[in-house]
């Protein structure tokens, strides 16, 4: 990483989206330093029974495949083509029309032009044409098919590690081709060979053993949460004491395992921390069930599946009633798409109800899992939350969706009734970058590491870009959330391209305004930084 | 008149796909073949409408002809009506194999047909198989001391 240097401002700015003079067929891969993550080790490989476990890296010439990689990846589309409906369609029915093109972040943040979804698509299609096709078989290059080598094969990789799976092409595309499930499909294919990120292997390893992404193990769970309780005590003077693993509650709590470590994860965490206490849920953490997020989920359909399994088991483990997940992206595209499919029926468990207000969550009936978004509009929405959201008035506060809570399910609306409640100042980012168009933070899908910098800052401009006009019209100095990648993600970004902008989860700011029963007077925000007018008395 | 619209849309077409660098870039063969023929039958049409006059009832009876199985070949319909109809025949020919059919995709497509409702109903997959997990069992008898010496309540003692 420390060898990788990020260009200046100045440079990344300059880009180019005029595709080169060559057939894109005839212009092999690039492997630009900054643009990729490192190969993944052999030891997380094996430790979920990945095929080809060997430490690789994506810089040698031998990527050292198996002797019959082409079998097993041909094996492996035919398979998925079988299987998935939405790819095989997706594989036949674009026509290139180029309404996508200019719709994604990494084209429009880099240029390069197998960064334009069609054509990422069509780095795919073009092996589907050749080795599934008729007219692929029999006219070949003519009809956009290619053999399957090893520089397509490396070409393949290359940019589909470079796809957030956002679905922001899909929402443009006249069919709604979702190159998403494509890169999903390429992954899984690239992943028969061995073929994963560094970055996205290692939590994959971590969650399967230990629960969570972070490898965190139950003490530590317990540990971190309890210095986040030393700190709410500290600012609110209210000790609070949640439970771990404790059978019979009435709800277990997920969230990602990123609330639990770092600033600012953490904060939100500790918003959580205080609502539950003032509402007297009767709610448990698990520390088996630590994971919300789901790193298998860019790796293989199977592989989250195997990780996902866990919130059902544990929750029939504990008795639960029903179960109330954190803020996160990916996470709820998976509850929301996935999970009663792979591992329900939730039958164990009952309706979610919210044992506050009694209002039946029926959006949730199968699955039987509500976003904590959800629940606290509700609280709101009936008066059963007080609020003093002058403690917010150092931030001037917008709202980036997450792609996958927006466009992946559809929450658009409650994050910003919480945000308008907690805080007195609120601007909106211009309306073809947010909602179902919002723009990625670029660097979803398990692309957040380090070494990939300047992909990570590429992806996120348009997103940037976005930020900074809010932020020099009405001087947005805070993005708010609700996604753990996010608040991972979005820290560089703004420092990168809008310094003076923090990021914060919407139960950070909610944790600032709630007025808790009991307190003392607070002095400071849940960062430990002094509130308006207070400045220059704190005691900490 | 309405050949001349015809004639203006493909041109559009085909002209934004030359002219779009990036369209350009991605365009396959396949993409400019249905166009250049639409636009040859519209060329023909409009020919054979304004210019090399086509003996309509002629051309009506050939028509007639071929639909009621009993083909015969009038006199004096022009090479230029033949031009035209080979090149719809083509056209027809082509569209079950070709993109064109792709219209169809709007509404197969799993994107825009589905319902987004799978928090609140049961969807099943008729092949999910069962996978290999790390139970809570394992989980604890990897870190029961670690948990006990915490004070989190586990199963075993
Ligand atoms: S918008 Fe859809 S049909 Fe058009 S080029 Fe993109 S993926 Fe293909
Ligand atoms: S899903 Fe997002 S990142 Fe991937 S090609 Fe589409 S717009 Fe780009």
């Amino acid at each position: 990483m420390a060898n990788i240097k990020l260009p200046k401002i100045e440079e990344l700015s300059k880009i180019d989206h005029k595709p080169p003079q060559n057939g894109w067929m005839d212009t092999p891969a690039e492997f630009k330093q900054g643009m990729y993550c490192y190969g993944a080790k052999g030891k997380n490989l094996s430790a979920v029974d990945f095929p080809n476990a060997r430490d690789w890296s994506p810089d040698d010439k031998d990527w050292k495949l198996p002797e019959n990689w082409k079998e097993i990846v041909l094996e492996g589309m035919k398979e998925r083509l079988g299987k998935y409906r939405s790819f095989h369609i997706f594989m036949d029915i674009c026509v290139r029309c180029g309404a996508c093109a200019d719709k994604c972040h990494f084209f429009l943040g880099g240029g390069d032009p197998k960064n334009m979804p069609v054509l990422r698509a069509e780095l795919l299609r073009s092996i589907y044409r050749k080795y599934f096709t008729a007219s692929g078989k029999m006219l070949g290059k003519v009809a956009g098919a290619r053999e399957l080598t090893e520089d397509v094969l490396k070409e393949l990789w290359y940019y589909y590690y470079q796809c957030t799976e956002c679905r922001r092409c899909s929402l443009f595309c006249p069919y709604g081709i979702d190159q998403a499930e494509i890169t999903m499909i390429g992954r899984e294919l690239l992943n028969l060979l061995g073929l994963n990120t560094d970055w996205i292997s290692g939590p994959v390893a971590n969650c399967f053993i230990k629960g969570n992404h972070l490898g965190l193990e139950p003490h530590a769970i317990k540990n971190n949460i309890d210095f986040m309780l030393d700190d709410i005590e500290t600012i609110t003077g209210i000790k609070i004491e949640p439970t771990f693993n404790r059978k019979g509650a009435e709800i277990l709590f997920v969230t990602p395992s990123g609330d639990l470590f770092g600033d600012p994860g953490i904060y939100t965490c500790m918003g959580y921390l205080m609502l539950f206490h003032e509402l007297g849920l009767d709610y448990t953490w698990s520390t088996y069930a630590s994971e919300g997020g789901n790193f298998g989920f860019f790796t293989s359909m199977e592989m989250a599946k195997r990780l996902n399994s866990k919130i059902y088991a544990e929750a029939k483990r504990l008795g639960v009633k029903w179960i109330l997940g954190g803020e996160c992206g990916h996470m709820w595209r998976i509850i929301n798409q996935y999970m009663d499919t792979w591992n329900g029926p939730a039958d164990f468990l009952e309706e979610p109800v919210s044992p506050i207000t009694g209002t039946r969550f029926e959006n949730a009936k199968a699955t039987k899992m509500v976003h904590i978004i959800e629940f606290v509009a509700d609280l709101i929405k009936h008066g059963k939350l007080k609020f003093d959201p002058g403690r917010n008035d150092q931030f001037k506060v917008t709202f980036h969706d997450s792609c996958n809570t927006a466009r992946g399910m559809g929450i658009f609306e409650e994050p910003r009734y919480i945000i308008k409640n907690v805080c007195n100042n609120f601007y909106e980012m211009p309306e073809n970058t947010i909602r179902e168009r919002t723009f990625c933070c670029g660097s979803g899908s398990g692309l957040n590491a380090g070494e990939n910098m300047e992909l990570r800052m590429r992806g996120g401009l348009p997103r940037a870009n976005a930020v900074r006009y809010v932020h020099e019209r009405h001087g947005v100095n805070l993005l708010a959330n609700v996604c753990a990648i996010d608040r991972a993600a979005l820290p560089a970004l703004m420092d990168y391209w809008v310094p003076g902008v923090k990021v914060a989860g919407v139960h950070e700011l909610l944790g600032n305004a709630l007025i808790m029963k009991g307190e003392k007077e607070r002095t400071t925000d849940l960062r430990g930084d002094a509130l308006p007018g207070k400045e220059g008395n704190e005691d900490a | 008149m309405s050949g001349i619209i015809l004639l203006g849309a493909v041109s559009y077409l085909l002209f934004r796909r030359f002219y779009i660098p990036q369209v350009r870039y991605i365009s396959l063969t396949s993409d400019y073949f249905p166009l250049f023929l639409i636009i040859g039958i519209a060329l023909s049409g409009i020919l054979m409408r304004y210019f090399i006059k086509v003996d309509i009832v002629s051309a009506k009876e050939l028509i007639m002809g071929l639909l009621t199985f009993s083909p015969r070949i009038p006199e004096g319909i022009g090479v230029i009506f033949y031009i035209h109809l080979f090149l719809v025949c083509a056209l027809f020919a082509y569209f079950p194999f070709s993109k064109l059919v792709h219209m169809a995709g709007v509404f197969l497509s799993p994107t825009r047909n589905l319902a987004n409702n799978s928090r609140m109903k049961r969807h099943v997959n008729p092949w999910n198989y069962p996978v290999k997990v790390h139970t809570y069992e394992e989980y604890e008898d990897d870190f029961r001391g670690k948990m006990k010496t915490a004070e989190i309540p586990v199963e075993k003692e």
